[in-house]
C-alpha cells in the first residue's frame, strides 16, 4: 500500500530527482542540488551551534571563565571579511591550525608509521604454506610500494634494482583495482537501500 | 611590531598549541593533558564558529546571484530558504537535532538527497571502470584483474556458483591490497609528519592567507 505519509513522499521525490542526474543533467536535479546544499549549510549551522553550547557555553555556567576564550576567538574568524583588520582571523586559524596539526603527527606516527611496520615486521614463515606465501606477498607489497616514493634517490628507479619499485607500481595497481572494484559495489549496494526505500516505505510494493 | 602582530603570534600560537597536542600523546604529565583536553573543547568551539563562515560566504555568493538576476537566481533563493528553515527549526525549539521538527525535515530531506547523491555516483564509477578497465599493456592488467575478481566476489550469484571468486576476493583483500597500503601508508605517515613538523615550527605558512 502506498505510503501516506508526507515525509515518505517528500524523501521519494528527492530520491528520484537526484538520481535524475544518471540521464542528463535537468532543471529538477538542479531543484535537489540547491536543496541538499542549503540543507547541509543549514545542518552544520545547528550543529555547530549544538557544539559550542555543549563545549563552550555549558562550560562557562559551570564557572569556567577561560571558555570565553574560543568564543572570542570564533568571533574573530569573521574579521577576514573586515579590509583592514582581516588579518585578526589568523589568531583562531592559527589556533585550529595547530591543533590539527598536533593531532594528526600523532596520529601519523602511531596509525601510519609505528603500527604498519609493526604489523609487516612479523616471521614470514606461517603455520601453511599459503599463510607463508600470503605473508611473503604481504612483506614484498609493503616494501616494493615504499620503494616506489622514493624520490631522493633516482638510481633505485633505473639500472639493476628498477625492478623493485616495478613490482610495487604492480602492487599499488593491483591494490587501486580491487579497491575500485569493492567502491562500486559499496556504492551500488548503497543505491540499492534507495530502491528499497522506493518501493517498500513508498509505494509498498515490496515487504 | 604590526609584523609581529599580525604575523609572529599567530605563528606561535601554532607552535605552543601543536606541541601541547604532540606532547599529549606522548608524556603522562597530567597538566599537559588536562590543558589539551581543554584546547580540544577550545577547537571543537572555535570550528563551529568557522561553519559559520561557509554560510556568509553561501549568502554572499547566492545574494548577490539574487540581486543581479543571475542564472538560476530563483534556486539561490531556494537555497537560502532551506538554509534557514534549517536553522529555524534546530535553533528555535531549544534541542538542536533531537527535536522531533528537525528529524522530520532531516529526514524527509537531507537523508534521502545525500544518501541519493552519494549512491547514484556508481553509475559514473561504472561508466568510468569501462574506460579504465580496458587492458592496453600490463599495468592496466592488474587493475583489471583485481577489480574484475573484486566486483564478481561482491554480488551475490557469482561466488554462489563458483565459490572461488568469494575466495579470491578475500584473499586479494588479505595479500594485495593489504601489503600495498601498507606501504601507502608507511609513506603518507612519513609526510604528514614532515608537513606537520614544518607547519609547527613555522615553514609552512600558507594558512595565514594574504600578506
Amino acid at each position: 500500500m502506498v505510503s501516506t505519509d508526507v515525509g515518505v513522499w517528500i524523501a521519494a521525490f528527492f530520491t528520484i530527482v537526484a538520481t535524475s542526474y544518471a540521464f542528463r543533467d535537468n532543471i529538477f536535479f538542479r531543484f535537489a542540488e540547491y536543496t541538499f546544499i542549503g540543507a547541509a549549510a543549514g545542518h552544520a549551522i545547528v550543529m555547530g551551534a549544538k557544539n559550542v553550547v555543549l563545549y563552550g557555553w555549558t562550560h562557562i555556567v559551570g564557572g569556567e571563565p577561560s571558555y570565553w576564550i574560543p568564543i572570542i576567538l570564533g568571533i574573530l574568524i569573521y574579521t577576514r571579511y573586515h579590509p583592514q583588520y582581516y588579518w585578526i582571523y589568523r589568531y583562531p586559524i592559527a589556533f585550529l591550525v595547530g591543533i590539527g596539526v598536533g593531532i594528526s603527527i600523532r596520529g601519523a606516527i602511531h596509525a601510519d608509521f609505528v603500527k604498519q611496520i609493526a604489523a609487516t615486521a612479523k616471521p614470514l614463515i606461517a603455520t601453511t604454506p599459503l599463510g607463508t606465501l600470503n605473508n611473503i606477498i604481504v612483506f614484498v607489497g609493503t616494501i616494493t610500494a615504499l620503494t616506489h616514493f622514493i624520490f631522493t634517490y633516482e638510481g633505485i628507479h633505473r639500472g639493476a634494482a628498477g625492478w623493485i619499485p616495478r613490482i610495487g607500481r604492480w602492487m599499488m595497481l593491483a591494490a587501486f583495482g580491487g579497491a575500485f572494484g569493492n567502491t562500486i559495489m559499496t556504492r551500488f549496494s548503497m543505491y540499492q537501500g534507495r530502491i528499497i526505500f522506493l518501493l517498500r516505505d513508498w509505494l509498498g510494493i515490496i515487504h | 611590531m604590526s609584523e609581529v602582530v599580525r604575523k609572529y603570534i599567530p605563528l606561535l600560537i601554532t607552535f605552543i598549541v601543536g606541541v601541547i597536542a604532540v606532547l599529549d600523546f606522548y608524556t603522562t604529565v597530567p597538566a599537559i593533558r588536562g590543558t589539551f583536553t581543554v584546547l580540544k573543547n577550545w577547537g571543537i568551539v572555535v570550528t563551529a564558529f568557522a561553519l559559520g563562515v561557509g554560510a556568509v560566504n553561501l549568502f554572499r555568493v547566492h545574494g548577490k546571484r539574487i540581486a543581479e538576476r543571475g542564472e538560476l537566481w530563483p534556486l539561490s533563493g531556494w537555497l537560502l530558504f532551506m538554509l534557514i528553515v534549517f536553522v529555524v527549526v534546530g535553533l528555535s525549539t531549544g534541542k538542536f537535532d533531537a527535536s522531533w521538527q528537525y528529524k522530520w525535515i532531516y529526514n524527509a530531506i537531507m537523508l534521502p538527497l545525500g544518501a541519493t547523491m552519494y549512491s547514484s555516483l556508481c553509475f559514473y564509477m561504472a561508466m568510468g571502470a569501462y574506460k579504465v578497465l580496458r587492458i592496453r599493456n600490463i599495468d592496466s592488467l592488474f587493475l583489471f584483474l583485481t577489480a574484475i575478481f573484486v566486483v564478481f566476489g561482491n554480488t551475490p550469484i557469482f561466488p554462489a556458483a563458483f565459490p572461488g571468486f568469494f575466495y579470491t576476493r578475500e584473499w586479494i583483500f588479505k595479500t594485495i591490497i593489504s601489503g600495498a597500503y601498507r606501504g601507502i601508508r608507511i609513506g603518507v605517515g612519513i609526510g604528514a609528519v614532515v608537513l606537520g613538523i614544518r607547519t609547527i615550527l613555522g615553514l609552512e605558512r600558507g594558512y595565514l592567507g594574504r600578506a
